[in-house]
């Protein structure tokens, strides 16, 4: 208990430790999280109003509220001078003698308020010229001209008076609005218990043996595994308070919410920490020296943290690399710490990952208890 | 030296070896350390002395031969001896971040004792130290607190391995004056050393080693005698004085900290 006590006390007493442990994971979710705040696409949009009547006027306002629309109006040349900029992705061209023609279906519409059986009112439809930059990427030049027919659409039904018959309302299949944020947090997090475990063990244990303190204490009576155990313990304690302050971070930054159990989410951060500190132990068993342990430990974190789908879904990755790197201890960490967190998975849920984990920290116990030497 | 009462053995060592690959460290080391004695190890470099004291501390197995240390044997139960000695590394290095107070609390806890930490170091004169980590130390400081880590169990035997390396001669003269101090109270000291006035100054008996044997053991004054009735002179004339008393004679005996 002494042991443990003074090995957290040493951790906190390293200032800088502390700082660049926490640095890189809260940078990298302020990163990721600052680049998803927007919402979605945005189309500059300039209109040239030659009408400049009543009706024109109407439709610069209502295209003014679209969230996806910047609107500006100018002369044409100017702004079709910007669209060759490419400051603006759609020019609109109301035309001199727009709004006659609905202003007069309007009035026919009001002389036959009930007509119910009645044939097709016949109105001649109103030009509007919309031009679009073509070196655009053309789905978003879709999606822009999808929203154009819909304001138009939504705007006659309302001169017409006709009923909107279908109301639309989009569900993501999460059940839950599932951000790109709320994808990369528990990533991130199962990414820094790694690194953090890793690292900091490789470092301190390859540095105290260098300096002789491994052989000091072998000199007292305690038995070596008390000591192991020590480490391991006050290096758990370290990783999950770390852990928790990044998961806070995200819920109070980012609005993440945890949806699954914290029970879980303890667990799996636990179960984690084992795996990766116990690589740690066995990592600074093989080398002799921190510039060795340093590059070693790279090996190890590198591929696991580009591939193990914490940035990206592994399903981007080519099939044959998604193969391998599925058995990777972290794929599994992240997968579940996500599906906890995000998804509100139970244990049966990520029952997978669990075995995968529980596989991975038996060879990794098993490996730091071999590899593991004092001198 | 004043005579000392030394009939029991507490360290015997029978016909130790230790190879690493192909170099033989240690090639059959026989010896006794009386009880309440300073025993000292000399020898060049490389000779064998670290390897020996490693094996009797037990943090180094032997290939062949036996060790008693304080009646355990040290190759069937070295935890048990662990807990009788005290020990002072060459290379003695120790945690950042912890202040000396909290070592010695932290060393007390592997020993399994309980130790009030500023009695210890009062006993190195390290007390005004106290909330210091390692690192802001001296040289000699360090060894003293070295020194202050290995007493924390009260041990029977304190093995030092070349304890005033790299110490400045007022330094080493303190820490020569701690060890008397030490052994006064009737702990049995085990010292190595390249230093023959620190041999000559501190042990009872002295071994001399080189390529792991033990070419003679006996006090220093009897080995000095033996060298003489073999009809060594030195070319020069013993001065009354020499280099080392000139410059404590100018910078003084005190402490330098």
């Amino acid at each position: 208990m002494t042991i443990t006590k003074y090995f957290i006390l040493m951790f906190f007493r390293e200032k800088t430790a502390i700082f660049f442990s926490l640095f890189i994971p809260i940078m990298l979710m302020g990163i990721f999280g600052f680049l998803n705040t927007g919402s979605g696409i945005k189309f500059n949009v300039g209109v040239v109003d030659n009408a400049n009547n009543q009706a024109s006027r109407q439709v610069v306002e209502v295209l003014g509220k679209i969230s996806a629309f910047k609107v500006e109006t100018g002369t044409q040349d100017a702004e079709t001078a910007k669209l060759k900029e490419a400051k603006l992705s759609y020019v609109l061209i109301i035309p001199k003698d727009f709004g006659g023609n609905f202003a007069s279906a309007s009035t026919k519409l009001q002389q036959i308020p009930s007509n119910l059986s009645g044939g097709t009112l016949q109105v001649a439809p109103e030009k509007i010229d919309i031009y679009y930059d073509a070196s655009q990427n053309p789905a978003n030049v879709q999606v822009g001209f999808t929203i154009f027919d819909k304001v138009f659409d939504g705007y006659t039904h309302q001169i017409a008076r006709v009923p909107n018959l279908f109301e639309i309302k989009q569900l993501s299949i999460a059940g839950t609005d599932l951000r790109y944020i709320d994808f990369v947090i528990p990533g991130l997090v199962a990414m820094s218990v790694m690194q953090l475990s890793i690292f900091a063990v490789t470092g301190q244990i390859v540095s105290w043996r260098e300096r002789g303190i491994l052989k000091r204490l072998l000199a007292t009576p305690i038995h070596p595994s008390v000591i192991i155990f020590s480490q391991i313990i006050s290096r758990l304690i370290i990783t999950f308070m770390q852990a928790m302050l990044l998961i806070g971070m995200g819920i109070v930054l980012f609005n993440l919410h945890i949806i699954g159990s914290i029970g879980l989410v303890v667990g799996l951060i636990v179960m984690g920490g084992l795996i990766f500190l116990s690589m740690g132990f066995a990592l600074s068993g093989i080398a002799t020296t921190q510039n060795v342990v340093a590059a070693l430990a790279n090996v190890f974190v590198f591929p696991q943290m580009l591939l193990s789908g914490i940035f990206f879904p592994r399903e981007a990755l080519p099939d044959w690399l998604n193969r391998i790197t599925a058995f990777f201890p972290l794929t599994y960490f992240a997968d579940a710490l996500r599906q906890v967190m995000v998804k509100g998975a139970d244990i049966y849920a990520i029952r997978s990952d669990f075995l995968g984990l529980s596989v991975w920290a038996v060879i990794m116990f098993i490996l730091a208890i071999k590899m593991f030497r004092w001198e | 030296m004043t005579a000392k009462k030394l009939d029991k053995n507490i360290i015997e060592v029978k016909k130790l070896t230790k190879s690493f690959g192909k170099v033989r460290a240690v090639r059959g080391i026989s010896f006794d350390v009386k009880k309440g004695e300073v025993f000292g190890m000399l020898g060049p470099n490389g000779a064998g002395k670290t390897t020996t004291l490693e094996m009797l501390e037990g943090l180094r197995k032997s290939d062949s031969g036996g060790i008693r240390v304080a009646g355990i044997d040290v190759c069937k139960n070295k935890e048990a001896v662990k807990e009788l000695i005290g020990v002072q590394l060459q290379s003695s290095a120790f945690f950042d971040n912890l202040s000396l107070e909290e070592l010695i609390k932290f060393f007390s806890a592997l020993y399994h004792v309980k130790v009030d930490p500023m009695r210890v170091l009062k006993e190195v004169e390290l007390t005004d130290k106290a909330k210091v980590q390692v690192k802001k130390l001296s040289g000699g400081q360090k060894q003293r607190f070295s020194i202050a880590s290995a007493l924390v169990n009260k041990p029977e035997i304190l093995f030092l391995d070349e304890p005033t390396t790299g110490l400045d001669p007022q330094a080493r003269r303190h820490l020569w004056e701690l060890i008397r101090t030490i052994n006064s109270q009737g702990m049995t000291v085990v010292i190595t050393t390249h230093y023959m006035d620190e041999a000559e100054e501190l042990c009872d008996r002295v071994a001399v080693v080189d390529h792991g044997q033990i070419i003679d053991i006996d006090t220093p004054q009897h080995l000095i005698d033996k060298l003489l009735s073999r009809g060594f002179k030195k070319k020069r004339v013993v001065q009354e004085a020499n280099l080392e008393d000139v410059f404590l004679d100018l910078t003084g005996k005190n402490l330098r900290e």
